[in-house]
């Protein structure tokens, strides 16, 4: 019974060590996640300063539209998940935030380094980021806004995305497969992640049941000893 | 949570969707916007006095050299001309206001132009040559065939500013390598050659000599 007992405690103490490490190393992506959108729009408005500064009419020129848009675009891609992942660390809503930004900013800077296939590597290098929260539905998201944006692309001007005016109408599907592959790959890591973090918390949770069951024979020891030296006929 | 924060909170969720809807919106229809439909010269202008290619094909684009777009233009030009190896003769026409000095036309898009081999950059004094052509927006193209008709008209990048794939690109390619085109006229994405203050080609006085000026550069 009392083992029973002690499988129970230490399985509740597993789930709590595990939570506590996830949650940490949740909240902790979550900081890198504040920083990395900070340096992307410093990267973005100095990227349209650099490269596309100027709209020129003739000798005339007025500020050109890809430094509004990185001011702004950029602006309201970082305010809120600035402002959860210091209002809400680790919560559920921030880093679901946090993966539709990422990925608009693959949107933004691919349009402001004028569609470079490098830049589209971005998006890749977003989703393994992401990969590091352990929670498959931020990937399920991240995936439907690049999807969602190359079908509605696909449908209304398919020429951006296929150079083509009249693709399949499952081509975007193609685009989406490469996504999907690397998506496979980073659910199978996720998986063994979690899978790592229980059984660190399971080892510590037994660890620490051994280290209290010794500390218990230590003390039942001590007691033993002092009440057999209170005794002077056993001394 | 404080009612300030709250607030705060639903001030930075709506600026959020502004910025993931109308963003995105406006990087669609910003990207595929294209510049007025031109009237270009069906024939080769001689006044103009550039000599085109009396045994193939011959190429023409304007060329704003500010414009960052184009730079775009550039490369897909780069693509197709190592494509084609010799086999169509280009010129770029690098517009310049007359005000200004020839520096002003000295960009990295005109140091680009320069590098790719067939093409002959010249340097187009208040934009002259170009609405001789009826071009008015950079990365405007024209191709002619041997007898100096036109075959093609337009843009060589699928939308503003970015390179890759083109129907402009493929139709250019089809055309030359003597297949049908079904199309002969592409969206051209680039920024106008026209001072808008006075659309006499780059000048905002009038008597300046508008004529042939064949300055290769």
């Amino acid at each position: 019974m009392e083992t029973m007992t002690n499988a129970s405690e230490e399985a509740e103490r597993t789930q709590v060590l595990y939570h506590e490490e996830l949650d940490a190393q949740r909240v902790r992506l979550d900081r890198i996640f504040a920083k990395l959108m900070l340096v992307e729009w410093a990267f973005a408005i100095g990227l349209a300063i650099v490269v596309s500064p100027w709209s020129w009419e003739g000798k005339h020129h007025v500020v050109h539209a890809h430094v509004y848009l990185a001011v702004l675009m950029g602006a309201g891609l970082t305010l809120l998940p600035l402002f959860l992942v210091r209002e809400m660390p680790g919560s559920v809503v921030t880093r679901q935030v946090i993966a539709v930004s990422q990925m608009l900013w693959s949107a933004l800077l691919i349009h402001l380094t004028g569609g470079r296939i490098e830049t589209h590597f971005h998006v890749f290098g977003s989703l393994a980021w992401l990969a590091f929260y352990l929670d498959w539905q931020i990937l399920v998201t991240a995936t439907v806004v690049v999807a969602a944006d190359h079908f509605l692309r696909g449908m209304f001007y398919p020429e951006s995305v296929y150079g083509i005016t009249n693709p399949e109408w499952w081509r975007f599907l193609e685009h989406a497969f490469w996504v999907a592959f690397e998506d496979g790959i980073l659910l199978i890591a996720c998986h063994n992640g979690l899978r790592s973090l229980r059984d660190g918390a399971q080892r510590q949770a037994q660890l620490e049941a051994i280290s209290e069951s010794e500390q218990n024979k230590a003390i039942a020891l001590e007691m033993l000893i002092t009440e057999m030296k209170a005794r002077p006929g056993l001394a | 949570m404080t009612r300030a924060r709250r607030a705060l909170v639903y001030g930075a969720g709506l600026l959020w969707i502004a910025a993931a809807v109308g963003g995105t919106a406006f990087i669609f229809v910003y990207e595929s916007q294209p510049a007025a439909a031109a009237q270009v010269a069906r024939v080769w202008p001689d006044a103009v006095g550039l000599a085109r290619n009396q045994s193939g094909f011959s190429l023409v684009m304007a060329v704003h050299p500010k414009c960052s777009c184009t730079r775009a233009s550039v490369a897909e030009l780069n693509k197709l001309m190592l494509a084609w190896g010799g086999q169509v003769h280009a010129i770029a026409l690098v517009t310049k206001p007359f005000e200004v000095t020839d520096l002003w036309s000295e960009t990295d898009v005109t140091a680009r132009l320069r590098e790719i081999p067939g093409v002959a950059v010249v340097r187009d004094l208040g934009g002259a040559k170009a609405a001789a052509f009826g071009a008015h927006n950079s990365g405007q193209t024209l191709l002619y065939d041997s007898a100096g008709q036109l075959v093609f008209e337009g843009g060589i990048t699928a939308f503003r500013g970015h390179e890759g794939p083109s129907i402009g690109g493929e139709t250019l390619k089809q055309i030359v390598a003597g297949q049908p085109a079904p199309q002969r006229h592409t969206k051209v994405f680039g920024c106008s050659l026209e001072d808008k203050f006075c659309p006499l080609h780059g000048t905002s006085h009038e008597g300046h000599d508008h004529g042939n000026h064949d300055e290769r550069v």
